[in-house]
């Protein structure tokens, strides 16, 4: 099993969560496949969200766009193979 | 050149592509998978990796392969405002398809930006004409956050995803939709994990590109620690250059790529002459470099051949044109040699920037000269730099970059300047942003009342009177607005035509909204002349515009016309864009037209005028323009379009339009419910906004209160005694204030009034005055739209020339009668019954006969014979019968 990479250039599952409210409209349209939405009253929480950096960055760009805070967030370097 | 003047000043070093260097590592497979991605019809390909991947050779290496045509435009911080991205859009795609966005690129030039569906349109169109599918690079979008820019290029993508290609290089994903273009199949994406160096590349790389001796382990080391990424590869070869022990050396890297690159960059830094080194440092502030303003900065006098040394040893220089006079470095690499400059020269750092600042504002760059002033908190000279070009670098669509410039000012500071802040208010107050247009004032007036008394603050109390007095009159507030112009008249010199003319222009708007015709007149004809003299193309349109709606309210169609010719031949001495009023002139010849009945000059102006108020994103031109096109649709009996017409000038009016609109659109909208027989609707629009029929009346309300006239008469002897005070009460308000096509208007409505009351010598009396006050201007279309009653009443006014001109009008109009073409001049057209009704009595029928023939009742007959004979203004069979063929409706 190739080791986990800590690099801007390697895949982590990342989860977001945000002040606001998104539909699956949003995670249709700019989310990676697999992506799950779960509305908690006011915040939303995103997860199952494999991206490399730069696509996170422009997530978290768009869900600024739209008017959510980001509240949290974590990241799981994965493994290659996964 | 450029075939649009208005491209002429954009900065060409945005579209030129980096050059391919001679030695690279070139990547066929990635290639190909691009490739693949035109040909399978893919709209983007998006390249997105953070920097020092090797995103722009890929793409360079590419655009040399592809048979597609291709365009590349340079991305940076100012293409947020999406009136200068897609001025740059379209200048990029004009290389390879020249007349690609002509038509909307000198409104964008001028910073006028079409609602987004509008653009698209615009833009699609053009793309549809191209002989081949077009590839568009756009490098660095990462810089671009403004959603209105991607929207526009969604927008344009989704209607012709097949004539245009996207190739994205960013830093970070874009705001795109990129998960759904994904799922269709529409994406082509090449990530960093693509962009690593394998290892066959890395040991290319090191034997083409940076030639050195290097074992199988040492290539595997370097690539354990820079995991293929090709600037840490390149600098890592830079490094080892002249080294003796490169085994020891690739041993000792280690960390991430931030600690790898600074420290290989500090290594290739100090490997390089004392004097490359300082001159690495110090020009690392330049977005830009060439070697005049490197000299500039650093105080040599070779810095243009330093250059070309420092582009031949591959020290991330980066050409921006073909002729070797402008470059720029490689983004990673001037951050890192900015943050050793401020390591080892911090102190000096101001200084820099403010001989970098000197050099460019003596070069004609202002813009840039305000951003190092800026760098060097020498708010002084920004603001001064600021001050002498605001209009220049507001009026050149620079209003985002500006507008970040002030949010980045300490208050204290913006709040000095009067002319920044007067600057902005002026810009916003023709966006109609009046929030802002408020805010920039008081900083003004702040900024004018903390100064000590000089001798250019009296100038400067003028100009703020003219802008506040502009501000005034497009918030209704008429009184305040004639003082302020007038005063700001009173202290401008007398020399100041462009001061004396801004400031003429807000006293003639106020003065016309106050119905002081006459001085309104005089003012406004003033504000133009003044503005000729200065040169102040926006100003002497905005004056224009305000005397030919003035014009057109007075009924005084030969002024309003003569006002918009003159303007229209200034325009074409012009080189600027059209200013966004310019729609408003050219329906205003389209108005006089549709006055006097010529329909077909009437719609191909209006048409022209509505093109040009979009293009330029005016909505009050919009509105404007759309209610007068429903009242020619409402003449063609053409609702659908109406309706569309009245929608979209409705829409753009609740998002937010100046008031003065308002009456016109409420009479037009009660006019159109009328004409679809729809009574009740009429009279609640009018009602709802507060027009009624008894009480005074309100100008500029007045063809409103016709509506009324018209609903009146339906409402037997009372109604029509009704309509008849409310007509005397018109023509008595509308006659103290000169308004004498309304005067005209309310003649003719008393004429149709009476004469359903049979009372024809009065109605004959009534249409005469009006035939009297039309024959100056040339008005022919009132009396069409009046209808068959009044063609009935110029029987009688043969002896009046002008009435028998009429009445040829109205036997010019086109007596087709088919479905689809016909075109009921009556202004309530006979329902179907009722024109079989007629058709049937004019076979011979009796009323009888026509009942046993429609299976209806005799009374039934008699209540639709009733009404037609209403509608077509007579009383009796034989006229009816004569009058509809004369309408052609038999």
């Amino acid at each position: 099993m190739k080791p986990v990479q800590h690099t801007p250039d390697s895949t982590s599952e990342y989860t977001i969560g945000v002040y606001g409210r998104l539909d699956e409209e949003f995670i249709s349209a700019f989310c990676p496949p697999g992506t799950r939405l779960e509305q908690e009253g006011e915040c939303a929480r995103l997860s199952g969200i494999y991206a490399d950096q730069a696509a996170i960055l422009g997530l978290l760009r768009q869900l600024h766009n739209l008017g959510c805070a980001i509240h949290w967030m974590q990241a799981r370097p994965v493994d290659q193979e996964e | 050149m450029s075939p649009i003047p208005a491209l002429d000043n954009l900065l060409q070093t945005k579209f030129h592509q980096p050059a391919l260097p001679a030695r690279r590592v070139s990547r066929p497979h990635l290639v190909a998978r691009l490739e693949e991605g035109l040909r399978a019809g893919r709209v983007v390909s998006l390249i997105s990796a953070p920097a020092g991947y090797g995103k722009s050779s890929l793409a360079i290496e590419w655009s040399r392969q592809t048979s597609r045509p291709y365009a590349w435009l340079q991305l940076d911080e100012g293409d947020n405002d999406p009136a200068r991205f897609f001025l740059y859009f379209i200048a990029a795609l004009q290389k390879v398809q020249p007349d690609f966005g002509a038509e909307v690129a000198v409104s964008l030039a001028a910073g006028q930006l079409p609602a987004q569906d509008i653009l698209a349109g615009l833009l699609a169109d053009d793309l549809l004409r191209a002989p081949r599918p077009l590839l568009l690079f756009l490098d660095d979008l990462q810089v671009i956050h403004e959603t209105a820019v991607f929207n526009g290029l969604q927008a344009l993508v989704s209607r012709v995803p097949e004539k245009l290609h996207l190739a994205v290089l960013t830093r970070e994903d874009p705001s795109f939709p990129l998960a759904r273009l994904r799922a269709q199949n529409l994406l082509t994406e090449i990530r960093a994990a693509d962009l690593r160096f394998s290892t066959a590349e890395i040991q290319d790389f090191y034997r083409a590109v940076i030639p050195l001796e290097l074992s199988a382990d040492d290539l595997a080391v370097l690539e354990k620690r820079t995991e293929g990424w090709a600037a840490g590869l390149q600098l890592a070869g830079l490094s080892m250059q002249g080294r003796e022990d490169l085994h020891a050396f690739i041993q000792s890297l280690n960390g991430s790529h931030r600690f790898i690159l600074g420290y290989l960059t500090e290594e290739v830094l100090h490997r390089q002459p004392e004097y490359i080194q300082d001159f690495l440092l110090k020009t690392s502030i330049l977005k830009q470099l060439n070697g005049s303003l490197c000299d500039a900065l650093t105080g040599r006098s070779d810095s243009a051949e330093l250059l070309e040394e420092l582009l031949a040893a591959n020290l991330f220089l980066i050409p921006l044109d073909d002729s070797g006079q402008w470059y720029r470095y490689h983004g990673l690499f001037s951050e890192l040699l900015f943050s050793l400059l401020k390591r080892s020269q911090g102190e000096q750092i101001n200084e820099y920037h403010q001989r970098a600042s000197r050099w460019l504002s003596e070069h004609g760059r202002a813009l840039d000269a305000v951003d190092h002033s800026l760098a060097a908190g020498d708010y002084a000279r920004a603001i001064e730099l600021m001050e002498e070009n605001i209009l220049s670098m507001l009026g050149g669509g620079h209003l985002w970059r500006v507008d970040g410039w002030i949010r980045a000012l300490p208050p204290e500071w913006l709040g000095r300047s009067v002319k920044i802040n007067l600057g902005f208010a002026w810009v916003y107050l023709l966006r109609s942003n009046f929030e802002r247009v408020a805010f920039h004032f008081g900083q003004a007036r702040s900024a004018l009342e903390s100064q000590p008394e000089t001798p250019g603050a009296e100038k400067l109390r003028a100009e703020i009177l003219a802008l506040e007095a502009n501000f005034l009159q497009t918030q209704g507030k008429v009184k305040e607005a004639i003082a302020a112009g007038q005063e700001a008249l009173r202290l401008a010199d007398a020399g100041d035509f462009r001061l004396r003319g801004l400031a003429s222009l807000a006293l003639g708007g106020a003065l016309r909204q106050a119905d002081q015709f006459d001085q309104a007149v005089e003012t406004l004809q003033e504000a133009i002349r003044l503005t000729q003299e200065s040169k102040d193309f926006v100003t002497g349109m905005l004056s224009t515009g305000q005397l030919v709606l003035m014009a057109l309210d007075f009924g005084r169609l030969r002024l309003a016309a003569e006002a918009a010719e003159r303007s229209l031949r200034w325009l074409e001495d012009s080189p600027t864009a059209p200013p966004p009023i310019i729609g408003v002139i050219f329906s205003t010849l389209g108005m006089v037209g549709l006055e006097r009945g010529q329909m077909e000059t009437a719609r191909e102006y209006m048409q022209r005028g509505l093109k040009l108020a979009r293009f330029s994103g005016h909505n009050a031109s919009i509105i404007s323009i759309q209610t007068n096109m429903a009242r020619l649709h409402l003449y063609e009996r053409d609702f659908e379009q109406a309706k569309i017409c009245l929608d979209e000038a409705w829409r753009l009016f609740i998002a937010g339009a100046a008031g003065w609109l308002r009456p016109g659109l409420i009479a037009r909208q009660a006019q159109y419910e009328l004409a679809r027989g729809d009574a009740a609707a009429a009279e609640a629009v009018l009602r709802e906004n507060g027009i009624l029929p008894e009480g005074e009346v309100r100008l500029p309300a007045g063809e409103a209160y016709l509506v009324w006239v018209r609903l009146l008469a339906a409402h037997g002897e009372a109604g029509i005694e009704q309509g008849l005070a409310l007509t005397r009460r018109i023509i008595e308000r509308a006659q103290t204030v000169k308004r004498s096509s309304l005067v005209m208007l309310a003649n003719l409505h008393q004429a149709l009034l009476l004469e359903s009351a049979d009372r024809r010598d009065e109605a004959l009396f009534s249409l005469r005055a009006a035939l009297e006050l039309a024959e100056p201007e040339g008005f022919i279309q009132p009396f069409l739209e009046a209808g068959g009653p009044i063609a009935s009443l110029l029987v009688d006014c043969g002896d009046l020339p002008y009435a028998r001109r009429v009445q040829s009008a109205f036997a010019a109009i086109p007596t087709a009668s088919s479905a689809a073409g016909v075109r009921s001049p009556l202004p309530e057209p006979l329902t179907e019954r009722e024109l079989e009704v007629l058709r049937l009595l004019a076979e011979g029928l009796s009323y009888a006969e026509v009942a046993e023939h429609l299976v209806v009742s005799l009374n039934t007959v008699r209540y639709h014979v009733k009404g037609l004979y209403g509608k077509l203004g007579v009383d009796r069979q034989t006229r009816a019968v004569e009058m509809a063929r004369k309408l052609g409706l038999l």
